[in-house]
């Protein structure tokens, strides 16, 4: 389970827009049994370094973790990635979200795909994959 | 038994005589080199060079830290260098895991130097360095 990606969904809840724009939420690895909502998003842990004093305690950790936007059309999916940008770029620096102290929080790459099974038939599904890096401490 | 640095190393620094002591956020430390200073005896009939050992150099032990802001006034770089600017004599104890060698790494000094961290961005945190000159 992805540390950062709780922070995340934790912190896109409380914001404006929410429902808007990801009406199917915001789930661990895959969306929520049943959900028929689009666009929604899923997120997954890709990296995560932790800085040690000699004493072996954690200083701060960086995650980097995929949120990956699922909509029916390349503007719905389009539109909730930037949202997500958005609102992580709104706030980047120190704040307490959850149980985390964010030092700071960036999106970087940012991927889009509409061929899920790779078998060259139109699909229902368009995705985008945002990924985001942050440092906290636990 | 070789030894291999476990989890569980505390550093502290306190006042010589005082009860002043902050538990350090090292990061790591570059110990003393104690090196022996040669005195030169060779008479002017010698045809070999002769030297006896003179004074020690107890040297300078390095440590890094990160930077702990919780309290901006209190930080330890400031406990640093006010212990810099009030010459403060301090030890330096680590305290390394184990039963029977709390007292081996042990350095009694002043604070020499101070450096600030750097600042670029990115995920490290911000560490400083401060070297210590020992006095005994």
């Amino acid at each position: 389970m992805s540390v950062l990606g709780q922070a995340v969904r934790t912190y896109l809840a409380a914001q404006t827009g929410y429902s808007t724009y990801l009406p199917g939420g915001i789930s661990p690895d895959q969306t929520g049994q049943g959900n028929t909502s689009q666009p929604y998003a899923v997120y997954q842990s890709m990296s995560r370094q932790r800085q040690r004093l000699t004493s072996g305690a954690v200083a701060a950790t960086t995650e980097r973790v995929q949120v990956t936007v699922v909509g029916e059309t390349r503007s719905s999916a389009q539109a909730s990635a930037n949202w997500i940008a958005s609102k992580i770029t709104a706030s980047p620096s120190r704040q307490t979200v959850g149980s985390l102290f964010i030092h700071h929080w960036r999106v970087e790459d940012e991927v889009s795909a509409n061929e899920v099974y790779q078998d060259g038939s139109d699909e229902s599904a368009r995705i985008i994959s945002v990924e985001i890096v942050g440092t906290y401490t636990e | 038994m070789a030894y291999v640095l476990p989890s569980g190393t505390t550093a502290t620094l306190t006042d010589v005589g005082g009860a002043s002591s902050i538990t350090l956020n090292v990061t790591s430390i570059t110990g003393a080199t104690r090196s022996q200073a040669m005195a030169e005896i060779t008479g002017l009939g010698d045809s070999v060079l002769k030297r006896i050992p003179a004074r020690i150099d107890p040297g300078t032990v390095s440590f890094e830290c990160y930077l702990d802001d919780t309290a901006t006034a209190t930080n330890h770089l400031t406990v640093i260098k006010a212990r810099q600017t009030n010459k403060t004599q301090t030890v330096l104890n680590l305290d390394l895991p184990g039963s029977t060698i709390d007292d081996l790494l042990d350095y009694t000094g002043y604070i020499m130097e101070v450096t600030d961290p750097q600042i670029a961005l990115g995920d490290d945190v911000l560490r400083f360095t401060v070297t210590m000159q020992v006095s005994a």
